[in-house]
């Protein structure tokens, strides 16, 4: 885990998130612009779990590795399967269904970052 | 009791806005609550087998209802009500055994402690669950 690399991931999601939400409060829709941030924080989930797959290669291994590669794995489908559940119906609480996504990834990236710490401890 | 077959086809208020929503949440509890009980079942099984177990159980139970929340017709609507409440009544066993009987549950699973490692939302997510099963259902019982 590079803390950079999921301080920016955490910052994409938490962008996605906020936007989302006044997207729905305002009662408009998910556009092209919105989408441009959470094709950028899925491929910075997949680049984070590249660089987690090479570190745990190189030796590093997290006190609770199978938990933590559960994590690295299931956070991939938060924002494809959060876009594909809202594509369905166009309404204020589909937008809702990005912002939980949205939400999802970075406490899913902190619980990562947590058991990360205990490599080499 | 007379559930007649005249919502066939039609947009059917359960499963659509806020309900959802309520999908997504009920989905990502199946991942969350899945993924923990698979670690812990395949690494660890012997240390907590009860809590374990229950973890499984959790994540199962998510995942019917999380089916049932998206699909429409009043079966599906009885099978979301049973595992809501069902989760409800796990949320409230578990959280209180595990107040009490640490032994039995040395480990955390998502019901433990009423779901605090989770910001409580396994306890509140059943309530809001049967809360909209009971709103949208507009034949009287």
């Amino acid at each position: 885990m590079r803390n950079d690399l999921s301080a920016i991931l955490i910052g994409a999601c938490l962008l996605g998130a906020g936007w989302t939400a006044v997207l729905a409060a305002r009662d408009q829709r998910v556009g092209n612009r919105l989408l441009i941030v959470l094709a950028a924080a899925e491929l910075l989930v997949l680049v984070q779990l590249l660089v987690a797959v090479i570190e745990v290669a190189g030796g590093d291994r997290p006190a609770s590795l199978a938990t933590f590669l559960a994590y690295a794995v299931g956070e991939l489908l938060i924002i494809p399967a959060g876009l594909f559940w809202s594509q369905a119906e166009k309404s204020r609480s589909s937008t809702l269904v990005i912002t939980v996504a949205c939400l999802a990834v970075p406490v899913m990236t902190a619980r990562m970052l947590q058991i990360w710490s205990t490599v080499g401890g | 009791m007379a559930d007649s077959g005249t919502n066939e086809g039609v947009r059917e208020r359960r499963t659509s806005g806020p309900g959802r929503l309520l999908v997504a949440v009920y989905a990502l509890f199946t991942l969350a609550a899945g993924s923990r009980a698979a670690v812990q079942l395949s690494t660890r099984f012997d240390e907590a087998p009860l809590a374990y177990l229950l973890s499984a159980v959790a994540a199962v139970v998510y995942l019917i209802a999380t089916v049932a929340l998206a699909r429409r017709g009043p079966t599906w609507r009885r099978i979301a009500l049973l595992t809501c409440s069902f989760e409800l009544f796990g949320v409230l066993t578990v959280g209180t055994l595990s107040q009490f009987d640490q032994d039995a549950f040395p480990d955390a699973t998502v019901w433990s402690v009423f779901g605090r490692g989770y910001l409580f939302i396994p306890l509140v997510l059943p309530m809001i669950g049967l809360y909209w099963l009971r709103t949208t259902h507009d034949q009287p019982a």
